[in-house]
């Protein structure tokens, strides 16, 4: 027991008084002070949906009952569960669910603020496990207006310790990026973290080997449409953007470079100068100018483009200043915005947009932009097929590629091995992995595995507006409950990455990450027994666990 | 409508059907092999929980403390391991009881519902009739997975929701030949007779007529059970159906969801073959039921 | 004739909107908004509420059905939320390639059927039905996703003798329909997947044909073709077989409408891109217009194909006349 140091002697000795009595009472009459532990429903994956999620549940179920604590898991529909957890009703005790690696979170922003800062545990706001901690929003806020990337990483580290001691959730684990090529027909292909094999960079570094010039791609989700204002999934976009250019790219590095920007200079804080690349063309030979530039951004503020939304609300206006400069005034100081906003936004050809009466809505089969490729053709759930646009001005290695759209991984597989397919573009799953790297039957001795980190995770969240949650304590005992090795050894056949208590910022993140986190990330049920014991936590004879008095 | 099966011309006596039903199987060796089946997977549903070694979810390390991953069959483990060393002969055995729950229980819900609506249906006639064909025709109309894939998500995916999801869409076959065969025995005499005699319309329905449709509502039934365990498989292997009750479809949907399918022939083929095995016990049976149903169907 | 097939049509439209009805309310009890499934979670509060009013999603219930309704009546389904295009016109690029598959099993299911059927009925209690009936029997009773995982085991992942997946190698380009399925390459991606579905659908049109055939085998005419010392073969294909038909054909047509709900299984097993795994992923992503597009052609389809059976079989029985056919 602690007391700061402006805890009155008076006020110590009541409490020590009230402590004392309680523990008496406890050893006299062996009856539990609180209010018995409530039963748990963690709502989990459905095993299709994520398979170690759905398993890491029932794990957590059977150790919480040897804890003395009622719990089920319940698993659902994914769509049912985000109803459930972003719903206005906020009904319930705890879930599992991941973020997703993506490539804009490599920016501490999205795993720091957006999904702990108090002011979005609110229904529908992305701070799921009601987290509230005032220290750490002025953390969290702070991080976000510092330009300076040094002193911003300085108060991400701070943050992320915070967290690893509240424990606001529990990662389980990280998967590994396990994807695949052709190594007799391409070589030089580049593994990136969040990213993958099929990433922004593969065209340009990808060489062919043979005379097969066209790289086909192999997925296992569809790509919804080719519209940039309406495409709402991650592969939809991983295509867009070779279709569509930006004003900056992250290099494999993950630093940020100019792309279709010439150069970008940050003016003050909340100004910032970009200057375009000169001799630029769209694929129907029309060049792109600083008006398609101010058009696009513009065109996906007015039209409230959801996917984009929090990468451009941060900004107040933009002004042509010069024929090739562009002037984004932000409303704050925004530190994401050269890495997140300038490298994710499409530049689109007014001289298309601009006659369409309602942009959201448009087909846009047939594409336009001024990327390193062009569409040949889309089919729908099948496949889309691009070449390469003669007239870009860094030209790809390879001719084209198609995307092609599987059902399961299983067909993906055999085309693999027929040779069919040249790459994937997901993360295999761990009976292909030793498939492939068995090389069973010799049938996959063509395929090189490349293996990287991911930068997501996936976490077992709590409502911490609910007992026994709102209590630290249990929390953290809750991190000693979780077998981390068995989630990485047994469920995903060592192709991930140990979680831990509260973690956001995994190791993968190398820049971002502070090493010192996470702090509770061993698995140990008799810890987690005494930090509950010394937390005031008691059982009754039938071995049921009692929060501590009030 | 078409009338598939309206050829019962005799009066059937219950004790008659038994009879000849238990000469067909003495007489028949594939029902008496199916017989034999049948009752086999009975016991083993019945004492599935003893039968069952191990647990379904429990994993299997071998000496050296390593997981056993993916053996295939031995002495320990009879249909091999899992990817993560859980052994599929337990959870086959498992998968019994449920497939047979779901199987009978739902035989019984779309008996029982077609049975009565065909017999009201077809004893009435007129508006009645018309009315309930409607309602008949409305659930045909009704594609069956997707719409259980819906219902699985309106609800939640559990064992029960699926039984009652299969009865919803499966009464009206039952309903539409009870009620064409109860059309042709309601005109016969001896029902006229009743009526005229002043027996009332339930003493008629279930007294006269039903005895008559006893043995058409027993092969039906048998064909339901088939039904229902086909489409809780289906569902399940889609990846809709309870996860907490072992099944043969969950067996097979996290065979070939977690890409071990194609190598682990084991854990494809057990299960599969547990399907067929009961499935053709429980024809093979029909078959016998069905001769005494459709008498031109017995041997010369 | 003409007034009964009129007042089925009439019967047809009422059941359609009934069914239309019941799925509309069906999908907005179901838990789970589009919004969450089509956009990253991590989208604002107020982003999420901009996509529900462009879906119209944010208006009552009862206006939605209103719209809905109406749109209907003019044979519009909307745009898909997921692919941002009209319904029907996703419907249209997935319907030929279940059709496909439909057809061509079921033409192998009844060919072959309808052959043994009559062969195992004259050769009735023999070993050869025996083992005839265990083999459409233990079909029958295999599970279609089963049976396509073995065969792809065996004859894809095992031989290499057929495609596991899809239903052209990758690259194909986009071509007229002639281009696009009548070659060789399609062919090839079809044999397994309507071979799979073909033994599943055998045992009707087969156990159909035996039992009507043992029917028709008793009566007079043929045994007086027996008498009259004509070849036994012709005596089974040209007078008993023809006339034992009827009750498949009619089962045919039944059989199609439940077939294409059903088709679902094979499509998610040799991943061929129909309208069975549109519909399954339309539910799960919770895009309402194309699942209930879908639903409804489905149902519209069944409802076709069992006026189709009664027509037929009215036709084809001179026995039957219009009026019985009211029941």
């Amino acid at each position: 027991m602690k007391f700061s140091k402006r805890t009155p002697p008076v006020v110590r000795l009541l409490i020590c008084t009230a402590l004392l009595i309680t523990l008496m009472g406890q050893v006299v009459l062996a009856a539990p002070a609180g209010e018995k532990v409530p039963a748990i429903t963690i709502l989990s994956s459905l095993p299709e949906a994520n398979m170690v999620n759905y398993e890491m549940s029932q794990e957590a179920v059977e150790e919480l009952r040897k804890l003395g604590v009622e719990a089920t898991a319940q698993p659902t529909d994914f769509a049912v569960l985000l109803d459930i957890i972003y719903g206005e009703a906020s009904d319930y005790d705890a879930y599992t669910i991941g973020w997703s690696g993506r490539i804009e979170r490599l920016d501490p922003d999205m795993f720091i603020h957006s999904i702990n800062h108090s002011d979005n545990a609110l229904p529908g706001g992305n701070n799921t496990n009601r987290y509230r901690n005032p220290e750490f929003d002025a953390l969290a806020d702070a991080q976000r207006r510092e330009m300076d990337i040094n002193k911003r990483r300085e108060i991400v580290f701070e943050a992320q310790k915070m967290l690893a001691e509240d424990v606001p959730h529990v990662t389980l684990y990280s998967r590994a990026t396990i994807q695949t090529y052709n190594k007799d027909k391409f070589t030089d292909v580049l593994n990136l973290p969040g990213e993958g094999v099929f990433n922004e960079w593969t065209p340009f570094q990808v060489k062919p080997l043979t005379e097969d010039k066209i790289l086909k791609v192999a997925s296992n989700v569809n790509i919804d449409d080719m519209n940039p204002l309406s495409s709402k999934s991650v592969y939809g976009w991983r295509n867009l953007r070779l279709i569509y250019d930006k004003l900056v790219r992250l290099s494999p590095e993950t630093q940020p470079q100019p792309w279709a920007a010439e150069s970008w200079d940050v003016v003050a804080d909340d100004v910032v100068d970009v200057v375009l690349r000169s001799g630029m063309t769209f694929h129907d030979g029309k060049p792109v100018t600083v008006e398609d530039v101010k058009f696009s951004y513009e065109l996906f503020i007015n039209e409230k483009n959801e996917y984009f939304g929090s990468f451009l609300s941060p900004i107040k206006s933009i002004e042509i200043t010069d024929e090739n400069t562009v002037r984004f005034n932000l409303k704050e100081p925004y530190a994401p915005f050269i890495t997140n906003t300038l490298a994710q936004i499409p530049i689109l050809p007014k001289h298309v947009w601009e006659g369409i009466e309602n942009p959201t809505t448009y087909p846009n089969l047939e594409a336009i932009g001024s990327g390193p490729f062009k569409v040949e053709h889309f089919r729908t759930g099948e496949e889309l097929a691009v070449s390469r646009f003669e007239d870009y001005f860094q030209q790809p290695l390879i001719d084209g590629y198609i995307f092609q759209i599987f059902a399961a991984p299983e067909g993906v597989l055999t085309a693999l091995e027929l040779g069919t397919v040249d790459m994937v573009s997901y993360d295999l799953v761990p009976a292909h992995t030793n498939l492939i790297k068995e090389n069973a039957g010799g049938k996959y001795s063509h395929l090189e595995l490349t293996e990287a980190p991911d930068i997501g995770f996936f976490y077992l969240g709590f409502n911490i507006d609910r007992a026994p949650f709102n209590n630290k304590a249990f929390r953290i005992a809750f991190a000693h409950i979780v077998d981390y090795d068995l989630a990485i050894d047994v469920h995903l056949d060592g192709y991930g990455a140990r979680g831990g208590g509260g973690l956001v910022i995994v190791e993968a993140n190398e820049f971002w990450h502070n090493p010192e986190v996470p702090v509770y990330d061993k698995y140990d049920p008799d810890r987690a027994k005494e930090i509950l014991e010394e937390a005031g936590f008691t059982w009754d004879s039938a071995g049921n666990l009692y929060m501590p008095a009030e | 409508m078409m009338e598939k099966v309206s050829r019962v011309k005799r009066n059937v006596n219950t004790q008659s059907v038994f009879h000849q039903f238990l000469k067909n199987i003495r007489r028949d060796k594939l029902a008496m092999v199916g017989v034999i089946l049948l009752v086999f997977f009975v016991f083993v549903a019945i004492f599935a929980n003893s039968l069952a070694p191990h647990g379904a979810r429990d994993r299997h390390y071998n000496e050296a403390r390593k997981i056993r991953r993916l053996e295939p069959p031995s002495l320990a483990h009879p249909f091999g391991t899992t990817d993560v060393g859980r052994d599929i002969f337990s959870q086959v055995i498992l998968g019994t009881k449920t497939a047979l729950t779901v199987g009978v229980l739902a035989a019984i819900l779309v008996t029982a519902v077609g049975s009565v609506v065909g017999i009201v249906a077809g004893y009435y006639g007129g508006v009645v009739d018309v009315i309930i064909m409607r309602v008949v025709d409305f659930f045909y109309a009704i594609p069956f997975i997707p719409f259980v894939i819906v219902l699985a998500a309106v609800t939640k995916p559990s064992m029960w929701n699926i039984i009652l999801a299969v009865s919803m869409l499966s009464w009206r076959t039952v309903a539409r030949l009870v009620r064409s065969q109860v059309l042709s025995i309601s005109k016969r005499p001896y029902i006229k007779a009743g009526r005229v005699a002043g027996a009332s319309d339930l003493r008629l329905m279930f007294k006269y007529i039903l005895p008559n449709v006893v043995p058409l509502i027993l092969l039906e039934m048998a064909f339901m059970v088939n039904w229902a365990i086909t489409a809780e498989a289906s569902i399940a292997f889609l990846g809709f159906g309870d996860p907490n009750v072992p099944s043969w479809g969950q067996i097979l949907h996290i065979a070939s969801s977690t890409g071990n399918a194609r190598v682990a022939w084991w854990w494809v083929l057990a299960p599969g073959m547990a399907i067929v095995l009961l499935l053709m016990s429980i024809f093979f049976v029909a078959r016998a039921l069905e001769e005494v149903v459709d008498p031109r169907l017995r041997r010369r | 004739m003409f007034g009964y097939v009129l007042k089925r049509l009439l019967i047809m439209v009422l059941m359609i909107v009934l069914v239309s009805t019941m799925i509309f309310f069906l999908f907005r009890v179901m838990p789970g908004d589009p919004t969450a499934f089509l956009v990253d979670p991590s989208i604002t509060p107020e982003a999420r509420a901009q996509m529900l009013s462009r879906y119209g999603l944010d208006k009552g219930l009862w206006d939605q059905y209103l719209i809905f309704m109406k749109d209907l009546a003019r044979l519009e389904f909307g745009s898909s939320y997921f692919y941002n295009r009209p319904v029907l016109q996703i419907i249209g690029e997935k319907l030929p390639a279940t059709l496909i598959l439909m057809f061509s099993a079921m033409a192998l299911a009844y060919l072959i059927g309808v052959l043994f059927g009559a062969w195992m009925a004259w050769r009735r209690g023999s070993r050869l039905e025996t083992g005839g009936i265990v083999f459409v029997l233990f079909f029958r009773s295999a599970p279609t996703f089963w049976v396509g995982l073995m065969a792809i085991i065996l004859f894809s992942a095992g031989l290499g003798w057929f495609p596991a997946q899809g239903m052209r190698t990758v690259g194909t380009p986009s071509g007229s329909f002639a281009q696009m399925f009548l070659n060789w390459d399609f062919l090839h991606h079809l044999i397994l997947p309507s071979i799979v579905a073909a033994l599943y659908f055998m045992a009707t049109p087969l156990l159909v044909m035996r039992n009507s055939m043992l029917e028709v085998l008793s009566e007079d005419y043929v045994e007086m073709a027996h008498a009259k010392g004509i070849k036994p073969r012709k005596v089974l294909f040209r007078h008993a077989a023809r006339n034992a038909l009827l009750p498949v054909v009619t089962s045919g047509a039944l059989f199609i409408g439940s077939a294409i709900g059903g088709q679902v299984l094979i499509e998610v097993v040799f991943s061929w891109p129909g309208l069975g795994r549109e519909i399954v992923t339309a539910v799960t992503r919770r895009d309402y217009p194309l699942a209930q597009a879908c639903f409804i052609i489905i149902s519209t389809t069944v409802m076709v194909m069992n006026l189709v059976a009664d027509l037929l079989y009215a036709a084809l029985d001179p026995r039957i006349s219009y009026k019985a056919l009211k029941g």
